[in-house]
């Protein structure tokens, strides 16, 4: 103690830094250079942790600690014509690993999993799979890699030329339109999950309009239903409220219109108080709601302030509140997060994995999440092949603040004899029935025509003509 | 700081004379080509070489683009440097586009339509390459967007541009600032964290009253002005009679 009473102690005893693990050297191969690849080698936050060195072509057996970018079959990145092979064609998606060897050795151990779409521009698909491999190496490097895949991996490319496959493609875009509808389905859960399908749906609103509804999920309390009601034309949704009676729907009510695009209301009813999480693409606007029963939305909390989400799904499990979500900053259809909190009003926290999973065969979720017998069901999205091609039904294993996995049970596809037979992308259980919505593609004249004169103006502003 | 030196004025024609290259070949048989250069515009390759000779030294560079007006082209002259420089340094050139925009709103939104920019990138701590995509039509030049919003130089502030400019630094040698006219403030303030700012103004429509204020108010803000750009400068007598 010195004079005057004044200790000498420090305010924190533990003043120096941390330890910090030195960074190491790793091989990288299976991956050329390439714009997005030298940026990512550049991160900080990488080259603090390793010492990554490029040499594209290196097999095994390695002198020094080997990473090396696979696909499923054990083939390099750096194959010729690979991504000719692979880019347009079906299954529409490429399972991609990151492998370590240790050194001298021959033996894979998988540090990482995932499966990209390979639609879209083949510049894009190249920049995502640069952009895959590289999250995987700098996840391993921090120590957040997600470890082998649950699920089987892609199937080898087959079918037509991938060329002739975006042709076909494009002029679908520019000439077809997207018509969704919601339906209903008695068949019980547990034939589903035992893979007897959906069975008879009974489909509303199957003729094309001005506007369309999807995204069903249950008001809880209530025989109502909430959906996005979408209008062909500006592409700003908004949620509504519907309720079906004699097997027809009622006009949509109106919860909540304000200029942005809202779809996907998720709802959770907790301790008597119903919850809605719509989604809203904007960053940081993801909000969750108090629902009243007069369909008054009060906001409760913002969950992601800087992120932008896709299909937010609420629920609860093991005493804490889950939202699952895709990140749109890290993909579009093909990922997984998870925030979690101890109550609906947050603090809300990232789950460790940041995304928990990579697939675009069901990764992106596809409504509420149901528990059977004690086991937990998650429906994905499977948008290999278009955009809610299909709805992927898993089993969750384990879900913690750090760890997650699960397993797929059954696959729901579209009935190609039944009028929305291009996609079917949400399933919800309202406790009595399956609720589902359906795409069908259309040619519809009014639309087409927006398009012309929308690509015309595009045109002659380019060349500067008013 | 500032890796550049002593003004220049550099002349870019309304017009791009591409279509007499081959005649021009013709004329000129013993020409001797840069590379990947010659088949840009003269005047970008210009403007790139007068920058290049005011280099005092061979450290990464930031280069700012800046009007004194909006609508006088210097996003247009940035992307032509940016193309140039791309073709001439090894490491891959970084073109940034710090113009204010508004978000589009669509269904099923995607990442192609609303990008992710650097300093959504800074704030969620993902790493900078996740924003920078390369240019559709040029090799070794990739892009990123500063940010959303009608004024990101705004949003992200002086010290966290500087930190984010030395990040850019360690990987491309060139880095283009593409900012808005010095009607905001915060782009003229983006001159003290650039190596050098080219001032872009426009023939018959930028006064000299404009382009003054502007040079002054860049140098008042800790910026250096290497080179004054005059854009669209129509010539008197036709190019065919010129050229002969």
């Amino acid at each position: 103690m010195q004079p005057g009473g004044l200790s000498l102690s420090w305010p924190n005893p533990n003043f120096l830094p941390p330890l910090r693990r030195p960074p190491f050297v790793v091989v990288l191969a299976g991956i050329e250079n390439s714009e997005i690849v030298d940026a990512a080698l550049a991160d900080p936050a990488l080259t603090e942790a390793v010492l990554p060195k490029l040499e594209p072509s290196c097999t095994p057996p390695c002198e020094a600690l080997l990473w090396r970018l696979e696909t499923a079959s054990g083939d390099s990145l750096v194959r010729t014509g690979w991504l000719r092979r692979h880019w347009h064609r079906r299954p529409y998606a490429i399972t991609l690993r990151l492998v370590q060897y240790q050194p001298g050795s021959v033996t894979p151990e998988i540090l990482d999993e995932g499966t990209l779409g390979t639609r879209g521009r083949r510049a894009a698909f190249k920049t995502g799979i640069d952009r895959l491999a590289m999250r995987f190496v700098r996840d391993a490097a921090l120590g957040r890699s997600r470890g082998p895949a649950g699920s089987p991996p892609a199937a080898a490319p087959h079918g037509s030329f991938g060329w002739l496959d975006a042709l076909r493609e494009t002029w679908r875009e520019r000439l077809m339109t997207e018509w969704w509808s919601i339906g209903s389905s008695a068949t019980p859960i547990a034939r589903v999950l035992s893979g007897g399908g959906l069975g008879q749906i009974a489909w509303h609103r199957t003729k094309t309009a001005h506007r369309y509804l999807a995204d069903p999920f249950p008001w809880p309390g209530t025989n109502r239903i909430l959906c996005e009601e979408m209008p062909l034309t500006n592409g700003v949704g908004r949620i509504v409220a519907v309720t079906e009676i004699d097997k027809t729907l009622t006009s949509p009510i109106i919860l909540l219109d304000d200029g942005c695009h809202h779809s996907y209301p998720c709802s959770l009813l907790d301790n008597g108080v119903v919850c809605c999480v719509p989604e809203s693409t904007e960053r940081g606007a993801t909000r969750i709601y108090w629902l009243d029963n007069d369909g008054k939305l009060q906001p409760l909390c913002d969950p992601a302030p800087n992120a932008r989400l896709a299909d937010p799904t609420l629920f609860k499990c093991h005493d804490r509140y889950w939202l699952g979500c895709t990140d749109l900053d890290l993909g579009d259809h093909d990922n997984l997060c998870f925030l979690h909190a101890p109550a609906i009003t947050g603090p809300w926290t990232p789950h460790a994995l940041w995304p928990v999973k990579i697939d675009v065969r069901g990764a992106r979720s596809a409504g509420m999440l149901f528990d059977v017998d004690g086991r937990l069901f998650r429906p994905g999205q499977d948008c290999a092949a278009t955009y809610g091609a299909a709805v992927a039904v898993y089993e969750i294993i384990e879900l913690s603040e750090t760890e997650f996995s699960e397993v797929p049970v059954v696959v729901l596809r579209p009935d190609k004899a039944g009028p929305f037979p291009h996609g079917l992308h949400t399933l919800v259980h309202d406790g009595s029935r399956f609720w589902v919505d359906g795409k069908r593609f259309v040619l519809d004249l009014g639309q087409l025509r927006h398009k012309l004169l929308g690509r015309v103006s595009r045109v002659l502003s380019k060349m500067g003509v008013e | 700081m500032n890796r550049l030196s002593n003004p220049e004025l550099t002349i870019l024609r309304k017009s791009a004379p591409v279509a007499r290259e081959a005649e021009d070949h013709a004329l000129a048989p013993v020409r001797i080509g840069i590379g990947a250069i010659s088949r840009h515009h003269p005047s970008f390759v210009q403007l790139y070489y007068a920058i290049e000779a005011r280099r005092t030294s061979a450290m990464p560079l930031v280069v700012q683009f800046i009007s004194p007006t909006p609508g006088i082209g210097a996003s247009t002259v940035a992307s032509g440097y940016a193309r140039v420089a791309a073709d001439d340094c090894a490491q891959p050139v970084l073109y940034i586009d710090c113009n204010g925009s508004a978000p589009k709103k669509r269904r099923g939104s995607s990442p192609e339509t609303q990008p992710l920019t650097l300093c959504d990138a800074l704030r969620r701590g993902l790493p900078l390459s996740d924003a920078i995509n390369p240019a559709r039509d040029a090799k070794n030049l990739v892009c990123a967007r500063l940010g959303t919003g009608e004024r990101p130089l705004l949003a992200l502030g002086g010290e966290r541009l500087q930190s984010l400019l030395d990040m850019l630094r360690t990987n491309h040698p060139v880095i283009v600032l593409d900012t808005p006219s010095t009607e905001a403030p915060e782009s003229a303030a983006v001159s003290r964290y650039c190596d050098g700012s080219v001032l872009v103004v426009a023939a018959g429509r930028s006064r000299q009253a404009e382009i003054e204020n502007a040079k002054s108010l860049l140098e008042r803000l800790g910026g250096q002005t290497v080179g004054v750009v005059l854009n669209r400068v129509r010539g008197v007598m036709p190019r065919w009679l010129g050229h002969h």
